[in-house]
Parts: C-alpha cells; sequence; structure tokens
C-alpha cells in the first residue's frame, strides 16, 4: 500500500469534518430562527461534507486541501464531480463565520475606507450588494470579494456552488441565496433576508480579518506616511 | 444543402434553427422570422409540405418562402399551450389568450393589479391559470400554506415581474408559450430577461395540473406499455426519476417527456436504436429550463426548486419526490398529454417519406426479431402506433 514502508504501520486516512459555527444555534435569532440553523448547518452542510468525503475515498483528488479542490475542481468552468460538494462545505463555512450575533451596521477603520474608496459610500455598497442579492436567479450566493487584477472591493453573485477562489479572486464575505437558507423565515421575501443580514448579521470583525489576510496577497495602494 | 435536409432540419427544436443553415440567403430569411415570433420554428415542417400560392418573398429557394408565408403568425397551431390545457381550462385558457392580444395595445385596468380605481395599473398581458382544484385539496402531502405561497405569491411574482418586463418590448402581445420559446434564444446564451419569468410560470403551471388530489396509483396499461419498453419497467422508471430529481445540484425541474423520434440536423437514421421512434424521457432542468424549447413534449413535471418542498419536508427532497410520485400525480393527465404529444410529433414529422417510414420500420422490425416474442409483438405495436396510428396509444 503507498505510504507503508512497514508491515507494522497502517494506513492513516483523514477526510473533512464539519465545523461548527462560532456561536449558538440560537444566537442569530430573530433574523435567521435556530430551526433554519440546525436544518442548514445540521443538514445540508454536513451532507456537503459527507458526500465530499464519500467522492474522496475514491477519488484521485483525496489529501487535495478545501481550497485546491476548488480551484482544481472548477477545472476551468468544466466542474468536476468533486467540485459542488467542496466549494459547498467551503462556502457554508466561509458563511457561518460571516455573521455574528446582534452584529451588522457599518464597518469601521480600514474597511470603512476601502469600501467608500471602492463603492463611494457605505449606503452605495449597501444598495449595490442588496441589488445584486435580488438580481440572481435561482440558487447562488452573493459576495463582497476583493478583485485581485482591479485591486478593489466588488460585489459578486454566483450561480449554484462557483466560488470566487475557483474565478481567481479573494472572498471577503459572503450570502446564501439558496432558498433553504432563507425560506423557513422568510418564504419568498428575499428583500428582507439580505436587508436583515447587511442590518445586523453580518460580521465586520471577520470582514476585518479577511480583508488584512488579502491585503498580503494584493497591494491596496501606497500606505499613506504622514509628512512629519 | 439538399431540400429534404432542410425539411428535416427546420423541424426542430429552436436553438438548432440558426446553425443548420450556413447559406447567406437564408441568413436573411431568419431575420424575417424573427420578427414574426417564436412559436413557428416547432411546426416549420407543416408549411413545407403545404404547396406554395404565389406570394411576395423572393427566396432562392421553395423552402424558403415555405418559411415566410407560413411560419409567422399562423392561426391554427397546436401550440404547447395546449398541452396544459385540460378540458375545464381550454375556454379560460384561450379566453385569456385572445384577451392577452386584444388588450395589448390598451390600457386595461386589471382588477388584481390595482386596488385604486383613480390609478391605471400596470397592463396585464399575461395571466395566471387558476389552480384547478383548491389550495388545500393536495393535504397532506403538500400543505395549504406551500400551495398558497408558491401559487399565490412566488407564481405571482413572476407574472408581475413578466408583465413589467415586456411592456415594449418584441414580447409584447405572444402567448406566453410563444414568449418562452422566442425568449430563450436558443440556448447559445444567456437567454432574454423575460425567458426566465414566463417560463417559470409556464412550469409552474404545468407543475399544478401534473397533480391532483387523490392522484398517484399506477398508470393505465397503455401507458405502462410505453414505461415498460422506454424504461424496462415501471420500477425502473420511478428509480431514474428519483436519481434526477435527486441529483438536480441547485434549483430545477424534473421532467418526464415525449421525445420525437428525429434527430437534429439530419435526415437519416440513428445508430442509437432508441432515437429512432418517439419514446418517453426522463429529464433534469435546471432553474426555469424547461424540455420544450429542446423540442420535447413535456407529460409531467416536479419542481424541485427548494420553495416547492422546504415548508413540508424541510430538506428531505427524496420524501417530496417520492409522495408527489405516489400520492399526488396525475397519470390520468399524463395520458392526455400523450396522446396530444404524439399527434403533435406525428403532425410534426408527417412530412417523412413513405420509403423513409418504411425503412424504419424494416429497421425496427430487424431489431425486434431478437426480442421474446411477446415483446415483439407489442413494441412493433406501440411504434408503428407511435407513427400511424396516435389514438392507438
Amino acid at each position: 500500500m503507498q505510504g507503508c514502508r512497514s508491515r507494522r504501520c497502517s494506513k492513516v486516512v483523514s477526510y473533512y469534518g464539519l465545523i461548527t459555527p462560532p456561536y449558538k444555534l440560537d444566537a442569530l435569532e430573530p433574523y435567521m430562527s435556530k430551526r433554519t440553523v440546525e436544518l442548514h448547518w445540521g443538514k445540508h452542510h454536513q451532507n456537503y461534507v459527507d458526500g465530499l468525503n464519500k467522492q474522496l475515498a475514491t477519488s484521485m483528488f483525496y489529501g487535495y486541501t478545501l481550497e485546491e479542490l476548488i480551484k482544481e475542481g472548477y477545472n476551468n468552468g468544466n466542474p468536476l464531480p468533486e467540485y459542488n460538494n467542496a466549494a459547498q462545505v467551503w462556502n457554508h463555512h466561509f458563511f457561518w463565520e460571516s455573521m455574528q450575533p446582534e452584529s451588522g451596521g457599518s464597518p469601521e477603520g480600514g474597511v470603512l475606507q476601502q469600501i467608500e474608496k471602492d463603492f463611494g459610500s457605505f449606503t452605495n455598497f449597501r444598495e449595490e450588494f442588496i441589488c445584486s442579492a435580488l438580481s440572481l436567479l435561482g440558487s447562488g450566493w452573493v459576495w463582497l470579494v476583493l478583485k485581485r487584477e482591479e485591486r478593489k472591493l466588488s460585489v459578486v453573485c454566483t450561480r449554484n456552488a462557483i466560488s470566487p477562489l475557483a474565478l481567481g479572486d479573494i472572498p471577503i464575505m459572503n450570502l446564501d441565496l439558496w432558498e433553504h437558507a432563507y425560506y423557513l423565515d422568510y418564504k419568498d421575501d428575499r428583500r428582507m433576508y439580505v436587508t436583515n443580514f447587511i442590518d445586523h448579521l453580518v460580521s465586520w470583525h471577520t470582514v476585518t480579518l479577511r480583508m488584512m489576510r488579502g491585503e498580503a496577497f494584493v497591494n491596496l495602494g501606497e500606505p499613506n506616511i504622514p509628512v512629519a | 444543402m439538399a431540400f429534404t435536409t432542410l425539411v428535416v432540419a427546420g423541424v426542430l427544436s429552436p436553438r438548432i434553427l440558426a446553425p443548420s443553415c450556413s447559406l447567406p440567403s437564408s441568413g436573411s430569411v431568419f431575420f424575417v422570422l424573427g420578427a414574426g415570433g417564436g412559436e413557428f420554428r416547432r411546426h416549420g415542417p407543416r408549411r413545407f409540405v403545404t404547396p406554395l400560392r404565389g406570394g411576395g418573398c423572393k427566396g432562392v429557394g421553395r423552402r424558403q418562402n415555405c418559411h415566410v408565408l407560413y411560419c409567422a403568425n399562423e392561426v391554427n397551431v397546436v401550440t404547447e399551450d395546449d398541452t396544459m390545457n385540460d378540458v375545464a381550462d381550454d375556454e379560460s385558457a384561450s379566453d385569456a389568450e385572445t384577451e392577452e392580444n386584444a388588450d395589448a395595445n390598451g390600457d386595461t385596468v386589471d382588477a388584481l393589479e390595482s386596488s385604486d380605481p383613480d390609478e391605471v395599473g400596470p397592463v396585464t398581458w399575461i395571466e395566471q391559470q387558476p389552480l384547478p382544484y383548491p389550495s388545500d385539496a393536495l393535504e397532506p402531502y403538500i400543505s395549504k400554506e406551500t400551495v398558497e405561497q408558491h401559487w399565490g405569491i412566488h407564481q405571482h411574482i413572476h407574472v408581475e415581474r413578466l408583465n413589467g418586463m415586456i411592456g415594449g418590448s418584441e414580447w409584447e402581445g405572444m402567448s406566453l408559450g410563444q414568449m418562452m420559446l422566442s425568449s430563450f434564444n436558443e440556448g447559445r446564451e444567456a437567454p432574454h430577461p423575460p425567458f426566465f419569468h414566463a417560463a417559470q410560470i409556464w412550469n409552474h403551471d404545468f407543475y399544478w395540473r401534473s397533480m391532483q388530489p387523490g392522484g398517484g396509483s399506477k398508470p393505465s396499461e397503455r401507458l405502462l406499455k410505453f414505461i415498460k419498453r422506454d424504461f424496462g419497467s415501471y420500477d425502473g422508471m420511478i428509480q431514474q426519476f428519483m436519481d434526477a430529481a435527486l441529483t438536480q445540484f441547485g434549483s430545477g425541474w424534473v421532467w418526464l417527456s415525449y421525445k420525437g423520434s428525429k434527430l437534429p440536423h439530419v435526415n437519416s437514421r440513428s445508430p442509437i436504436p432508441s432515437d429512432n421512434y418517439g419514446r418517453l424521457v426522463i429529464s433534469k432542468t435546471p432553474n426555469a429550463i424547461n424540455p420544450l424549447v429542446w423540442g420535447h413534449s413535456p407529460l409531467l413535471a416536479i419542481d424541485v426548486w427548494e420553495h416547492a418542498y422546504y415548508l413540508d419536508y424541510e430538506d428531505r427532497r427524496a420524501d417530496y419526490v417520492s409522495t408527489f410520485l405516489e400520492k399526488l400525480l396525475s397519470w390520468e393527465t399524463v395520458e392526455s398529454r400523450l396522446k396530444k404529444a404524439v399527434i403533435r410529433a406525428i403532425e410534426r414529422d408527417g412530412h417523412v417519406s413513405r420509403k423513409h417510414v418504411r425503412k424504419q420500420l424494416l429497421a425496427q422490425g430487424k431489431s425486434r426479431i431478437r426480442a421474446r416474442p411477446q415483446q415483439a409483438n407489442e413494441n412493433a405495436r406501440g411504434q408503428t402506433s407511435s407513427q400511424e396510428k396516435p389514438l392507438g396509444v
């Protein structure tokens, strides 16, 4: 067997596990009910993890990290079978961490500056985010991404499980627009769902952390060194 | 390009119409066609067969004149709208259509749309067909709340959006089916904006009519014959249907449809024997696409967008689909749609020369010789009936 050098060593295999959200399941009430989080995380996210593990057991992608799975699995627009599960695992993990109980509002500091630079004002960004989310037809995600070539923040919508990682950009925050994410709470009122997310749930702390990491990869501009 | 080849090519689904004709002169014909609306493409060959009566088009060949003369604005064409008009709905649907066409340029105030009598509300070109049963009729399998939300609000949003989109556009005044097919943009690029809403309205109307309270049970003998021939067995079909429903990633629909016998582009026999006669197929489509745009005739639809089942079944799509198949599906509707589909396929392919039909039958007979005797008779009957005797289905 590969990896075994002696008769005494056994093969160790590892698979993906389900990450717990950084808050209790009912912590996002009243904007996202406990039942929704229970189902969304406990069933949908869990199913993606299980499905991915099942595929990886017999796939050439065994051992790849999730980011690698997404980038390789996307296969330039002809996703391989492992792509959907891997991307959904990643997307959902990213989503739980993009939210925080009793957060929302507007960001501060560097993130606010960058948003104002790239969207004009925070209100513009908020409007664009909501409009973008409403313009998506079918299932998908809406993201705040840091674009590498353009070196600016941008709002993008992707369908089904497409990830900006696969498209080469750095995701900063996302929102699940698959109906399972909001149907129990908002039924068809997607506008209310997105508005509540942006106003009450999005975690700007996480966004700041991700921006900081993203700056290591994208040069957002010369530092503002005050003249003495 | 031979005349016969073009005849065949003209038959088929809209998306192949443009690529099949590379002659520059035929390009101009298609621009004219484009102005006339989309549904003609599905009924091309009838025009070719009808003799030319003079006519002012200076086409290069007879086939192009046929196109221009007979494809645009054909009045008594069997449109896809008929597949969803059950007996009860025939009058209301055709009324709605004539109303739409008559009022397209007017400023009708629709009672549903505006509550203020003084204000002129938006014109409604497309109306939603009413549910064929009360909203709690599908309990306990699909709750009243779901039906009211799904039909009353969700589908209604599509209607509103569509009506808001088509004013002043090239789709104004078309019937729903025509709008859907013509805005599909042949699937080569993204469809035009009205496609999504038009198709979703059509799909949902079709879905509601695929169900009936106290449905389920088994299909009739004649339908079972078709199913056995094409899927091996009834359980095989159910299995295939469940697989399609569970593997549809994201939003979409699962369909049982009747696929006509002709291959697109070519007028020759396919090496795959099952392509050479009309057969049932199960297909899954994403978002709002439906098999009509591929030239199939849908027989039943199940909505696997999450909004269709999330309130009742949460994430258990398998339970929803199996309940639909066992308890809600209306096999009578499926059968009546199949009859119409076969008739339409006959009409569409009716120009096929007798020599070709004989060749096909011979080939099918040959391939059936090795089958078991009782199956051979059944299949031969099934195939000849699909070719020649639509009512024998």
